[in-house]
């Protein structure tokens, strides 16, 4: 028996609603099937089950909306055709729903996936306000250790370290997304309480969101926490794209409309392949380290005109044909559009590739969306003078940006990653 | 099939291309990749409809022709 | 207006007269009226039979009353107090509340024990502490503690006719208080807590002679704009949680008063009860107001000190509100 639970769909997901059921209690559900809608500050995501087996109960009705990490159905071998491959596939599954939560990484919900520690440690890294899960521990096999707490701690980000306020304050001011860190506390020993909160929310307006503005808001709180956290540096390289764009006319010529090949879709599989030698730049920080993704899921940033962005991945950016990936980039573009992105699409991307139009500004120092550890930015194609063979002639090109965590790589990695991604665009024909 | 006809084929399948849209005016004269942020992957998905829904294939060479609506009525009104 | 002490002899004499399984039995009952006076002319009303002066030992007669329970009669055995009940605890304990388990469904104790409780009388260290809570400790039998005229009188009725051992603890101090009775009227659950009085600020929670100066405590919160709101448990085991939880999701804040010493008390239990199920809604944290941990002290000043009194409440009242 597995509980399917509400997932966490980006780093500042803290709730979801569940929009609708597409199984009932009894239906035989694979690995990788759509089981739900949920609605999030991002629009409605299909959401996939990683395991298989017969639905046994839903435990969330339509229509509710519960925190991350709350079981949502019981997912069972039983039911269904209940053979011992299938209890194969449930113990597998249930190890798979762990790089959901695992992406989760500083989002409330319960921490399943955080580092060993004991609770003597886990007390220390309270008290000193040191997130447990940023710390490398040094025991064995990784647990974090009283020291590992120690020589973590930070100068306390408050002077007067935990705040005091009672549970009901802190309730009601997280119902009405009040920042309590600046309410004066009239309480004894200037705790704050509820009427405190209550005094305090004239400050800021808060009405109730758009999607458009909730959408802002998360894209707010993940830019912040990026800027807050990763160390970027950034590299770039001018590419010369008049290769890529021949080759791309002439073939284009010989296709249908309904095969052509758009340059975006050049860009997306070499970067992908550029990836392959660089790994390092395909990974996901987590628990305080960089943990590498076997596999090549780039995520296509998708600016909506109604606002807001959003990166869903290209899953295997670097497998099967230009054509397939075309294909599979349309599909995408068009869902994100429409707003019926799926879940897996959305946690999935190991590295984003931004674009920033194709008659826009010339370069973009895009900032990495964690928890990934790097993003490539293209400016627009435009028209310069290069020297060719010693000769000026006018080319399209094409700067492309690395923005990268310097936890995990240097500038001498990322520039030869750039330098790679640039031999491989001079060979379209090759992608 | 008039020019009203192609006119309102030719904005479904923009609508389809770009929900977000919405009822905003698009003036025949507009151009549609500056006024309304279609980059290349629109504009082809927009092709590919318009190939779909009156049978008219619009070759890249041919991009420069339909860059406003007006434009694209009388592009594909000479070919259906 | 009746007192108190009539309405719990109202009560036994429905019961006695109703009932012939009926009988009263414990130290001075009969001749002597009752240590509080509460079986006054009954012996004459009801003959020896059934009105039973019992020795010196409440082990033998508490036992006696079980065993009766068990012969089918519906034995009620008053003892002079708390501090005496413990010479009975292994009775108690160990058959009474036991025997249902034990016979595996077979035999029931239909038991009403009743006894005074409490301090104020000035009758010292061994006549006056409140122990209740040492009862509510145990499964398997049933802890009331009325603390109005009605509630004396329909709570021994709901105890004599419970199938299971019924303990009434009966403060000392409220035997003279007056109040309506009217033993027409349909009575309220023993088994449920009572607001006796709304308030939106804090929550005052209390049982028997406490609860009394949780209401004079809340008039003098009045005074000073707090409104408070006093919930009676009335039944201290089962204790009403959600009353108690519903009360405190209101207010935010919670004073629990309890004449019991504050270590291992219902204070505490109730305290406890309040973190688990009210954490997200305390705005302060939770006052206790108890009996100071030392034995009840005979000097009049000294006793008043020592047990739970109404400007103590008040004070805990305003810490709670942070108008302390």
């Amino acid at each position: 028996m597995a509980e399917f639970l509400m997932p966490s769909l980006g780093a500042d997901m803290t709730s979801g609603t569940l929009a609708k059921w597409r199984v009932t209690a009894g239906d035989t559900v694979k690995q990788g099937d759509i089981i739900a809608e949920v609605e999030t500050d991002k629009g409605i995501i299909e959401i996939e089950v990683f395991e298989s087996g017969a639905v046994q109960k839903l435990l969330v009705n339509e229509g509710e909306k519960v925190p991350v990490g709350t079981p949502l159905a019981e997912i069972g071998s039983g039911g269904g055709a209940g053979s011992g491959a299938d209890t194969g596939a449930d113990v597998d599954a249930g190890a798979d729903t762990r790089p959901g939560l695992i992406l989760s990484a500083g989002s409330s919900g319960p921490d399943l996936s955080g580092p060993m520690a004991s609770p003597a440690v886990r007390r220390k890294a309270h008290e000193l306000d040191v997130p447990l899960e940023r710390i490398r521990g040094s025991g064995e096999h990784g647990r974090v250790t009283l020291d590992d707490v120690r020589s973590a701690a930070r100068p306390p980000a408050k002077p007067c370290g935990r705040l005091r306020i009672s549970p009901y304050a802190r309730r009601i001011a997280e119902e009405r997304g009040i920042d309590v860190s600046s309410i004066r506390g009239s309480g004894p020993g200037g705790a704050i309480q509820a009427k405190d909160v209550s005094n305090a929310k004239a400050q800021p307006p808060l009405k109730p969101a758009s999607p458009a503005e909730r959408m802002q808001q998360v894209i707010a709180a993940a830019m912040t926490r990026a800027n807050d956290e990763i160390p970027h540096y950034y590299v770039e390289h001018t590419s010369d794209m008049g290769n890529a764009l021949t080759w791309l006319k002439q073939t284009n010529a010989s296709l249908g409309v309904n095969q052509r090949l758009v340059s975006g879709v050049l860009m997306l599989r070499a970067v992908a392949l550029a990836l392959r030698k660089h790994r390092k730049l395909n990974a996901t920080w987590q628990h305080g380290e960089a943990v590498p993704s076997e596999e090549i899921h780039v995520g296509l940033a998708i600016s909506l005109r109604g606002g807001g962005l959003v990166a869903p991945a290209v899953r295997n950016t670097d497998e099967g044909s230009l054509s397939d990936l075309m294909a599979r980039m349309t599909d995408l573009v068009a869902r994100a559009r429409a707003g019926t992105l799926r879940s897996s699409e959305i946690t999935s991307a190991t590295i984003t590739l931004t674009s920033l139009g194709e008659r826009g500004v010339e370069s973009v120092m895009p900032i990495i969306f964690p928890p990934q550890v790097a993003i490539v930015g293209c400016g627009a194609l435009v028209e310069r003078p290069w020297v060719v063979d010693g000769q000026i002639v006018a080319r399209p090109v094409m700067h492309v940006t690395l923005g990268a965590d310097h936890r995990v790589s240097n500038g001498h990695q990322g520039s030869r990653f750039l330098s790679a991604l640039d031999r491989l665009l001079q060979e379209p024909e090759k992608l | 099939m008039t020019r009203e006809e192609i006119r309102a084929t030719l904005l479904k399948c923009l609508f389809d291309v770009a929900p977000e849209i919405g009822d905003e005016e698009i003036e025949s004269d507009m151009d549609l990749r500056d006024e309304l942020d279609l980059d290349s992957m629109d504009i082809l998905r927009w092709v590919q409809g318009i190939h779909k829904a009156l049978g008219v294939e619009i070759p890249e060479e041919d991009y420069g022709e339909i860059t406003t609506l007006g434009e694209t009525v009388d592009y594909v009104a000479a070919r259906v | 207006m009746t007192t108190y002490r009539d309405a719990v002899r109202t009560a036994l004499q429905t019961l006695l007269r109703e009932d012939d399984r009926v009988f009263l039995m414990g130290e001075d009952v009969g001749r002597y009226g009752g240590a509080y006076a509460v079986s006054k002319g009954l012996l004459e009303e009801f003959g020896e039979d059934r009105i039973r002066d019992t020795p010196l030992c409440e082990s033998t007669f508490v036992g006696a009353g079980i065993g009766a329970a068990l012969g089918g009669m519906r034995p009620i055995v008053e003892v002079m107090t708390v501090n005496f009940s413990l010479l009975a605890l292994d009775q108690v304990v160990n058959n009474a509340a036991v025997m249902r388990h034990m016979s595996g469904g077979q035999f029931q104790v239909p038991i009403a024990v009743r006894m005074a409780t409490g301090g104020g009388k000035q009758i010292a260290a061994q006549h006056s502490h409140s122990l209740e809570n040492w009862y509510a400790h145990i499964p398997g039998i049933k802890v009331l503690a009325p603390a109005t005229v009605q509630d004396a009188h329909d709570m021994l009725l709901a105890a004599v006719e419970d199938p299971d051992p019924v303990f009434v603890f009966e403060h000392q101090m409220l035997y003279g208080i007056e109040g309506e009775l009217d033993t027409t009227a349909t009575p309220l659950s023993p088994w449920k807590a009572v607001i006796r009085r709304s308030g939106t600020d804090v929550s005052l929670i209390a049982y028997g002679g406490s609860m009394h100066k949780a209401l004079s405590a809340a008039e003098e919160l009045d005074k000073g704009g707090i409104s408070a709101e006093v919930v009676d448990l009335r039944s201290l085991r089962p204790l009403d949680r959600d009353t108690i939880v519903d009360s405190v999701r209101r207010t935010h804040r919670a004073v629990v008063i309890d004449e019991a010493w504050k270590t291992g008390s219902l204070a505490s239990e109730i305290s406890a009860t309040l973190a688990e199920h009210a954490f997200y809604d305390l705005d302060a944290p939770i006052e206790r107001v108890c009996t100071l941990e030392v034995p009840i002290p005979y000097a009049k000043h000294l006793e008043e000190a020592a047990i739970p009194q109404v400007d103590r409440i008040v004070e805990a009242a305003r810490r709670s509100v942070g108008d302390g």
